[in-house]
């Protein structure tokens, strides 16, 4: 079953109409976990904030976008506030700038906790212990007590962790979880997520500009290039047999750890901004094979569940 | 030949204020490191957040000052230098730094910022403006970016004018603190090869201090890992990162994400986190977290055990057999 059904979805600037996003359409199974890579600029992370209902005033949505079934875009403010945190959680880059310093541990999660109806103070304590167990933080009762500044950034984004299931998600949304944390820490967090998605069934949603934690973590791949998805499929494919000029860039211009250490080919130029969205194709000013049809038409995004990609130049064989 | 530039016993601790009243708990962030650069070699300074790599970097050229240990640049103890006689061989040592942005100053011209290390060494204009010009060349930027300013680049190219600036007094050294970790990864990919070619044709040495373990493998010549402000391993790089020899380097090189299925490794996922560093350091300073800890361990600090040409380890139980002793 699809818990996130995101179709068309476009985020404008209101004051200039660019968008910055550009009709992505996408599902995410219960119990999947897809990946969401791209470099800065290219709209991943407004696409999984639109999700959630939470683009800042001066952008907006349109599309549709369904959580469970429920279309977020016609929900009420109260609505849609009841929905995150019950049916949609999310987890964000820097865990450290997501708690508040002044609370305890256990302030903070029992209040994720009674946003979803428990309110007894014995069951919310009981459930915080729960939680914090679920996501491997030991000595639970005596880590409640304690404030942010205690816990380590790995820590830190367990709590987080914790905070974002306190109402049993569908969905986590998980925005560069582990992007501000040290290699060592991020192979746990990557670890506990995975863990996570099989135990509960949960589906997981993980945008990041690392294509190795992608590589890692997620089934199924889109990669996300001046607001809109070039490639798309399963991830051995896109990430495997890239078939867009962008994706096979990119992977062409990746420090690996194995292999032969010949040249890297770096891309040329560099990736386009909100005030210069290029017509046509975007990647175009930057790709090899670009033709004239690359500079004024877009590409649509062709092919199948397997892998479809947004090229003029390489979607027509195959 | 002497190296040239030789650290030694290096260390630097800071006072922090601790609660209130006056108490104060001494932090070390860098405790007790050594290592070498030889001319036009790359070392890479790694390890996780707080490992001191940093600090070793800034202590080394003086922009801190050490609390203990020497460091000597072409036979010369820099420690032992004037603030003037340091500004002087400031020429032959330059520093880029990891935010593009925050090293540029916004109301400065390219061409300004870049002549900033000449104007500071007494060069005449007519000498500074010519350089500026071959220096865009060398960096890969068009001439017409001497009129620009810092807000007109994106980050890759003010990257590409912060190294132009530390290359204008033709330094023997220059030290990159996180150079390409704020850049995209097609952006990042263009300034490694630049430092790859600079190293090449001007034979500079470069000191890359990184977390990114794949662009170190791209760049370095030899590796020194860190861990809690000590340095545990120092190897040339293509051994390395073929075989570590301190369980640490083993982990922290497993736990990197790898794109392809193929030739994705057995992972070793690290319980716990770095202890800190404000404790007292007892033992071997990762026995918390080894996945092979002994009882000595706990107890006894390792000693530096040679494990090949030009490699270090400490580690009472290293991964990589010792040489045997030299008859």
């Amino acid at each position: 079953m699809d818990v996130l059904e995101i179709d068309q979805l476009t985020v404008t600037m209101r004051r200039s109409g660019v968008a910055l996003v550009d009709g992505v359409s996408f599902t995410v199974a219960a119990g999947e976990t897809v990946g969401l890579v791209g470099e800065s600029g290219s709209g991943k992370s407004l696409t999984c904030r639109a999700a959630l209902g939470l683009l800042p005033p001066a952008l907006r949505a349109d599309g549709t976008i369904r959580v469970e079934g429920k279309d977020l875009m016609t929900l009420t403010q109260r609505q849609l506030r009841a929905v995150r945190g019950t049916s949609i959680g999310m987890i964000f880059q820097e865990p450290m700038a997501s708690l508040n310093p002044v609370l305890t541990i256990g302030t903070q999660l029992g209040e994720a906790i009674r946003h979803t109806g428990v309110t007894e103070r014995a069951a919310v304590r009981r459930r915080s212990r729960e939680l914090l167990d679920l996501v491997g933080i030991g000595n639970a009762e005596r880590r409640l007590d304690q404030y942010p500044m205690e816990f380590s950034g790995g820590m830190s984004q367990r709590a987080m962790i914790a905070i974002a299931l306190a109402g049993s998600p569908r969905i986590l949304v998980a925005d560069e979880p582990t992007t501000a944390l040290d290699v060592t820490i991020q192979a746990q967090i990557l670890d506990l997520l995975a863990g996570l998605t099989d135990e509960l069934g949960m589906a997981l949603l993980l945008v990041s500009h690392d294509l190795g934690v992608i590589a890692q973590a997620c089934r199924r791949t889109m990669v996300m290039y001046g607001g809109r998805v070039v490639e798309s499929g399963l991830t051995e494919q896109v990430l495997g047999r890239p078939r867009h000029p962008y994706t096979e860039a990119l992977l062409g211009a990746l420090p690996r750890m194995t292999g032969p250490k010949g040249a890297l080919a770096p891309i040329p130029g560099t990736v386009p901004t909100a005030e210069a969205m290029p017509a046509g194709c975007r990647f175009h000013p930057r790709c090899p094979l670009r033709t004239d049809e690359c500079l004024t038409e877009v590409p649509p995004l062709a092919g199948d569940d397997e892998q479809a990609i947004a090229c003029w130049v390489r979607g027509v064989e195959r | 030949m002497t190296p040239l530039l030789s650290v030694e016993h290096l260390a630097r601790e800071f006072s922090v204020a601790d609660g209130g009243f006056g108490r104060r708990r001494t932090l070390r962030a860098v405790d007790d490191v050594s290592f070498e650069v030889d001319r036009g070699e790359t070392v890479a300074l790694v390890g996780e957040s707080g490992c001191g790599k940093s600090t070793t970097g800034l202590a080394m050229l003086r922009l801190i000052e050490p609390t203990a240990g020497s460091v000597r640049f072409q036979g010369q103890d820099l420690r032992a230098l004037s603030h003037r006689e340091l500004r002087r061989r400031r020429a032959d040592l330059q520093a880029v730094f990891q935010d593009p942005r925050g090293q540029l100053d916004p109301r400065l011209r390219l061409r300004d910022i870049i002549a900033e290390p000449l104007r500071a060494q007494h060069r005449p204009a007519a000498a500074r403006n010519a350089r500026v010009r071959e220096l865009l060349d060398l960096v890969g930027l068009p001439d017409s970016f001497a009129e620009r300013y810092p807000h007109e680049l994106s980050g890759g190219q003010r990257q590409r004018v912060g190294i132009a600036r530390a290359l204008a007094t033709e330094p023997s050294l220059i030290m990159c603190d996180e150079a390409v970790a704020a850049l995209d990864v097609s952006v990042q990919t263009q300034v490694l090869n630049l430092l790859n070619r600079l190293q090449a044709d001007l034979g500079v040495a470069i000191v890359f201090i990184s977390h990114g373990m794949a662009a170190v493998r791209y760049v370095a010549d030899r590796v020194v890992v860190m861990y809690l402000g000590r340095d545990v391993e120092t190897a040339p790089a293509e051994e390395f990162f073929a075989a570590p020899a301190h369980p640490y380097s083993q982990a922290l090189l497993s736990a990197v994400p790898e794109v392809d299925p193929a030739t994705r490794r057995e992972r070793i996922v690290l319980a716990g986190d770095v202890p800190s560093p404000f404790d007292e350091r007892v033992g071997c300073v990762f026995a918390s977290r080894c996945p092979q800890v002994q009882d000595i361990c706990l107890v006894e600090r390792p000693p530096r055990i040679a494990v090949g040409a030009g490699r270090t380890v400490d580690c009472h139980f290293p991964l990589v057999a010792p040489e045997s002793e030299p008859s």
